[in-house]
């Protein structure tokens, strides 16, 4: 159980390590889609 | 006469064989696969009748267990990189560092360490070499900046095989044989490796820490798009270049929480009669399947990238070192160490571990600690110092054998990684590190193991 306990708590650690913050998780990386995201809000914008 | 011509004629024939096959192995000529040059070895003894039949089935039952472990392991390791968890690591740990070469130094380690403790050694070289060049291209170090971060890479993902006993399939094979599991083993070998690994890292940092960056740059969203897309380090699991897109974080945490789950089953459900071998193929299927759900991903990848060879590559190996054993060669350390060993607890795991240190630093870890079980287990040692001796076996595997780039595949596969890569180590700068670290830390986890069992026997 011991054995076990650690693994779980090193498994958080190894989580921690492999995995960005959130705020960078939600970003978009093709700026294709990051432009295209960009006009329709504008878009919603002017029409709203 | 003619008998003792003909036992010196398969002496020679034998010692041959061991001695080509090992060569091909370590020297893998056109990049051949490990598994020709075993399967061929063995396949040339048995039809020599140096090994019968029965033995043959004997070592088939012993290593596929552990082979499939390794295998399933691995194929967790695909499905995890197929689904992008290994592509931010690189960016993840420079993050996290914070512009301190000092703390990236660290999480570099820490990295390799769980890589191993969850996956396995050969596993997590093939992972963690290509994401620390990433790394030091990245944050376009100088030649000697780099290597504190590839040697620390290598040294700790290697060494840290040691602890839990199942990120090695060295340490797995011959666990039955001594009667131990791998509750036990861990009971045996955790606190000591624990405090050889510690000392490893703190000798490396010793070692490096005038060429350990003070400040290394940070980096910015638009520095790393430039990144990913001028990079062309591709990762050796990946087969092509992928370009780095959103990656499916709800996926990511699932997969990676199975992995850690999985891992964890090892060390409660075979006291409940499930065999290491089949936790870790469920855990595999149950990742593909998972995969399959979420991203509507088939297995033709999994098939193609999963190291299949790996059981004819230890079957073939354990075939040839059995045939070494026939002829008696185990026979003759026997005659050497067998007083000394039994006199006390120091003198066996000195031995044992100071030999098989020896031996794979000249013929490979694999057949060494085959070797050594195999001449173990013919001392006719009592159970509690057959285990201790065996654990010793697997400290001078997985850190005595860093000595030298032949000691481990694992050393090798990294050598082999690098200069795919354009970072050409020389053997003479391997040995200039390994022999600075890789001795005293030997020593020190002999040491460690010894008070270690004065405490728990």
């Amino acid at each position: 159980m011991i054995i076990f306990s650690l693994l779980m708590v090193s498994g958080l650690f190894f989580y921690q390590l492999l995995t960005p913050p959130i705020e960078e998780q939600a970003l978009p990386i093709d700026r294709k889609n990051k432009k295209k995201m960009k006009f329709r809000f504008n878009g919603v914008n002017s029409n709203a | 006469m003619g008998l003792i011509q003909m036992h010196e004629y398969v002496l020679v024939y034998t010692f041959t064989i061991f001695a080509l096959t090992t060569l091909f192995i370590m020297w893998r000529p056109r990049g051949i696969n490990e598994a020709i040059p075993a399967i061929i070895g063995a396949m040339l003894l048995f039809v020599a009748g140096v090994v019968p039949f029965s033995d043959i089935l004997e070592i088939f039952k012993l290593v596929s267990g552990p082979s499939i472990t390794i295998i399933s392991t691995i194929v967790m390791c695909i499905v995890l990189e197929s689904i992008g968890v290994f592509r931010w690591a690189a960016v993840n740990l420079v993050n996290k560092a914070k512009g301190s070469g000092m703390r990236l130094f660290l999480y570099i380690m820490v990295l390799c360490f769980l890589m191993t403790i969850f996956f396995n050694n050969d596993g997590s070289i093939l992972i963690t070499t290509p994401i620390i060049l990433h790394i030091v291209n990245m944050l376009q170090l100088k030649p000697h900046q780099k290597y504190p971060y590839l040697f620390a890479g290598v040294f700790i993902a290697t060494s840290a095989s040691l602890p839990i006993g199942v990120s090695n399939i060295a340490n797995l094979i011959g666990l039955k044989m001594v009667g131990l599991d791998l509750i036990s083993y861990t009971h045996f070998a955790f606190v000591p490796s624990m405090v050889g690994i510690f000392t490893l890292s703190l000798l490396l940092y010793l070692l490096f820490k005038k060429d350990i960056p003070k400040n290394i740059s940070t980096l910015n969203n638009t520095s790393i798009e430039r990144f990913i897309s001028n990079s062309n380090h591709a990762h050796p699991l990946s087969g092509i270049p992928q370009p780095l897109e959103a990656i499916n974080w709800p996926l990511f945490k699932v997969c990676i929480s199975m992995v850690v789950i999985i891992r964890g089953s090892y060390f409660i459900l075979p006291t409940y009669g499930v065999s290491i071998e089949a936790i870790a193929i469920v855990g595999a299927v149950l990742l593909i399947m998972i995969r399959w759900i979420s991203m509507r991903m088939g297995i033709m990848d999994v098939i193609k990238k999963a190291p299949w060879h790996i059981l004819v590559f230890a079957f073939g190996m354990y075939v040839t070192v059995y045939a070494l054993n026939n002829t008696g060669i185990t026979t003759f350390f026997n005659e050497l160490f067998e007083g000394l060993m039994k006199q006390n607890f120091v003198f066996a795991s000195f031995i044992t571990g100071l030999l098989v240190s020896i031996l794979s630093n000249l013929m490979n870890n694999l057949p060494s600690v085959m070797l050594g079980t195999l001449m173990i287990t013919d001392m006719g040692l009592d159970l509690q110092t057959l285990q201790v001796s065996y654990i010793a076996i697997i400290i001078g595997s997985d850190i005595g054998a860093l000595l030298s780039p032949l000691g481990t595949l694992a050393t090798l596969l990294w050598m082999f990684v690098l200069r795919k890569n354009g970072v050409h180590i020389t053997w003479s700068k391997y040995f200039k590190v390994a022999l600075l670290v890789i001795p005293l830390t030997l020593f020190v986890t002999l040491i460690a193991f010894n008070l270690w069992l004065l405490f728990i026997l």
